[in-house]
């Protein structure tokens, strides 16, 4: 008979890099809330080279990946409805 | 003037103590004159690692109060000459000590010393901010465990926020067998995401626990692989470059698996 070696926490140095990666970013996030307003303000202002946009309707949003799933980091979506190219570079 | 290190981690249990006893000793076997500020109060065990329990008379917060002269208080190690303990008292609490006296208690220090190590309690709190206040490096301990890496970002922060020089990472208690077989974050992924240098990288040794028995740090034995670990570390204090040791696993020795095989079947 064989038995497998495998057991329920192989591989779980990689679940840990991936929870670690999550707890450390939501905690320096809840700790310097200002960087997400930060960053904004950073991203319009590039933006603003290149289009025309209304800045009231810029929405960030920040997911984090709740499970045991390896491979899923947090992620960032801005989204920045546009209104028209400024002019050709 | 001396250097003034504070060796801290948040989490508890990590091994603070254990590193600032086992770098003191590296540093002056070194030939650099060392004294270790035990600023966990009301839960002294710097003493013990050392073996020294039995020579403390005075306490730091004797000297703060001018019960007692400095130099009554220092505590000579009992096989290097050049390193000294100044033991916490245990029957105080963290309140027994102002943060503006732990900065005269070191400047009156600063002086005589090469380095000033100062073993810090767990937590964030008053304690932390008295075992801090006079330092401008810190050695941060943590182990490869997600609550450990956790608290010591947190710490790191803390010490970013209080115009730290230099803050450096002990990683402790790693398993080369674990991280082999990815049971347990490596080097890369705790550095990944503390984004600190490494001091050193410490493997989980039994020789910690055999050495902390008999009073005496692990480096006392060289040959053991946490005491080679903190060799290394206390040359890189001092700048000499060493690379960083590859945490190998042992392989037991013919007659340590014969031994084991009759051990198992008792
Ligand atoms: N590298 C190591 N290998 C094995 N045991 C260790 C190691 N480092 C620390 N320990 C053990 O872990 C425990 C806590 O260590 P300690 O230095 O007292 O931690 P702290 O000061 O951070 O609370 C002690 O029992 C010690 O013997
Ligand atoms: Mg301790």
């Amino acid at each position: 008979m064989f038995v497998s070696k495998k057991t329920p926490f192989t591989g779980s140095g990689d679940v840990a890099k991936n929870r670690l990666t999550t707890i450390i970013f939501q905690d320096r996030m809840e700790r310097s809330p200002e960087i997400l307003e930060m960053m904004k303000s950073e991203i319009i202002s590039v933006m603003a080279n290149y289009m025309d946009f209304d800045e009231n309707q810029i929405e960030l949003d920040l997911w984090l990946p709740g499970g045991k799933t390896v491979g899923e980091l947090p992620s960032l979506t801005a989204s920045i409805p546009i209104r028209a190219w400024k002019k050709r570079h | 003037m001396g250097e003034i290190i504070v060796v801290t981690s948040g989490k508890g249990g990590v091994g603070k103590t254990t590193t600032t006893a086992n770098i003191g000793s590296g540093l002056a076997t070194l030939g650099k004159k060392v004294v270790l500020i035990d600023m966990d109060i009301g839960l002294r065990n710097l003493d013990i690692i050392l073996g020294l329990e039995r020579h403390i008379v005075y306490d730091l917060v004797q000297v703060v109060e001018g019960r007692c002269r400095m130099k009554q208080a220092l505590v000579k190690d009992k096989r290097l000459d050049n390193l000294f303990l100044l033991a916490a008292p245990q029957t105080r609490d963290k309140d027994a000590i102002s943060p503006e006296q732990m900065q005269k208690l070191c400047s009156s220090l600063v002086d005589d010393f090469d380095y000033i190590l100062i073993d810090c309690p767990a937590g964030i709190e008053q304690g932390f901010r008295n075992a801090i206040v006079a330092a401008n490096k810190a050695i941060v301990v943590a182990t490869p465990e997600v609550n450990s890496v956790r608290d010591a970002d947190r710490v790191v922060g803390l010490l970013e926020s209080e115009d730290f020089e230099e803050i450096r990472l002990v990683l402790n208690r790693v398993r080369p067998d674990m991280v082999r077989r990815k049971e347990m974050l490596d080097m890369e992924a705790v550095t990944s995401v503390l984004s600190i240098d490494v001091l050193g990288i410490v493997p989980d040794d039994e020789h910690i626990i055999a050495a902390g028995n008999v009073g005496e740090p692990a480096i006392s034995d060289p040959s053991s692989p946490a005491g080679m670990a903190y060799a290394n570390i206390a040359s890189r204090i001092l700048d000499i470059n060493v690379p960083m040791l590859e945490i190998v696993e042992r392989h037991p020795t013919f007659g340590e698996k014969l031994r084991n095989l009759f051990r198992k079947g008792r």
